[in-house]
């Protein structure tokens, strides 16, 4: 890591290996246990779902870890914190911007413009450390231990197509002001301020799901919907189910319709960049999938 | 298609054989909905209170009546059981090894959600019943920890 900036809970590095981790480090020390934001212009390995790589270039994306204390939490709702993610990384954007964007989701939690991607997220639920949490052993009558989300945001600010993975469908959040018709204001110039401006949402958003439930989450998450018709690949210990998103489970659940027509319903699928189904490659399943 | 109690009996036959959550089926104007986990179905409101003290933890139960000094720790959530954080690093655990009271025994993925799971007890891993990249299902055993007697 370099040029560390610590100020209040904000810790911005120039370049560092992940956000998360760093998140995790700073959490564990009594000194940072502080933190809230851990920001970073450069990540060497950035984090993604099955251990692949966020990649972006130097100050092209915002790329930062919010850490969100969640007391008195179910582990068994931990899920549908995806959903309130990115229904508050949406939620800032368009509460600077002052007016609905033509952003949508695609499940769960990927920001998406015109069928391509503009935002990441990722959560690590983790016991809070005791260093973050002084009060920890004295509070014996709690049920439940604390955990912390960490939550990490990638957004794409400015990356152009030759800078981003050509596999990858990206749109920068300058391009979608493009299709918006405005102009960006100054906020969403700067990864600090944005940064600063997501924790209260995504704070909000998450104890929301704790204190009422989620069925609220996935009407509202149900509105900017638009996974539908992207493939998908839902994976487990040799048992691989390919197709197409056609719907979402009164639960929260992605629908998989495979190429025979069958549908099934996951809690854990990776949209595929490529469309394997217009390759007419054979789909695989032997049962067992969520 | 035709909609009886003993089609519908038989889609239930499916989802328990495949350890199915959720089966849709859809044929022309008609659609049927199987939900087989109850913490899936108890998301709506009236059933969320109860559902959070229920599951407010990591359950560790006795392995068995003949081996009290064996502990089994039960998955808190449906998802993708990992053994390590990520494809390039050692398993939080290996059979043999002894943890503490908190030390991860794997994470848990739905929804692009990593959650760690901790260990409740202190003890020594006797077994780890569930396998890398593993779907598990709320109340299916991950690990088996042998405790000190005490």
């Amino acid at each position: 890591m370099t040029s560390a900036t610590p100020y209040d809970n904000l810790f911005h590095y120039s370049e560092i290996d992940s956000t998360q981790d760093q998140a995790r480090r700073l959490l564990a020390d009594p000194a940072t246990a502080h933190v809230r934001i851990v920001l970073a212009d450069f990540q060497t390995s950035g984090r993604g779902r099955e251990g692949r790589r966020w990649c972006a270039p130097a100050k092209s994306s915002l790329l930062a870890t919010l850490v969100v204390r969640m007391t008195d939490f179910s582990l068994d709702c931990s899920r549908w914190l995806s959903f309130a993610a990115g229904i508050a990384a949406l939620q800032m954007l368009e509460e600077i911007v002052g007016r609905p964007l033509p952003i949508g989701f695609r499940w769960p939690n990927d920001l998406i413009c015109e069928k391509k991607k503009l935002a990441g997220i990722l959560i690590e639920l983790i016991p809070t450390p005791p260093t973050a949490e002084p009060d920890q052993a004295a509070d014996a009558s709690s049920q439940a231990p604390p955990f912390t989300a960490l939550v990490g945001v990638g957004i794409n600010l400015q990356l152009t197509p030759s800078q981003n993975d050509p596999t990858i469908k990206a749109i920068s959040l300058k391009e979608v002001f493009e299709v918006a018709g405005i102009s960006p204001p100054p906020e969403l110039r700067s990864p600090t301020e944005m940064a600063r401006r997501l924790l209260s949402p995504m704070e909000a958003e998450m104890e929301r799901v704790r204190q009422t439930g989620v069925s609220d989450l996935i009407q509202r998450w149900r509105r900017r919907d638009q996974s539908n018709g992207f493939s998908y690949q839902s994976q487990s210990a040799g048992k691989i189910i390919t197709g197409r998103a056609c719907g979402v489970s009164p639960g929260g659940a992605l629908q998989i319709q495979t190429a025979e027509g069958e549908i099934f319903t996951t809690w854990s699928a990776s949209h595929l960049p490529t469309d394997p189904l217009s390759r007419s490659e054979r789909v695989q399943f032997s049962g067992n999938v969520f | 298609m035709e909609i009886n109690l003993a089609e519908i009996e038989r889609l239930i036959g499916v989802v328990e054989r495949y350890g199915l959550t959720e089966l849709t089926i859809s044929e022309e104007d008609v659609t049927i909905s199987i939900i087989a986990e109850p913490a899936a179905a108890a998301m709506v409101p009236e059933a969320v209170p109860a559902f959070y003290e229920m599951h407010a933890a990591p359950a560790t139960r006795p392995h068995s009546e003949q081996e009290k000094n064996r502990i089994r720790i039960e998955s808190p959530m449906a998802g993708v059981f990992y053994r390590a954080s990520s494809p390039d690093v050692p398993p939080l655990i290996e059979v043999g090894d002894h943890i503490e009271v908190g030390h991860p025994i794997g994470i848990i993925e739905a929804m692009k959600v990593f959650t760690e799971i901790p260990s409740e007890v202190s003890g020594t891993v006797v077994e780890i019943p569930a396998a890398n990249g593993q779907l598990v299902r709320a109340g299916d055993t991950l690990v088996v920890l042998e405790i000190e007697k005490g």
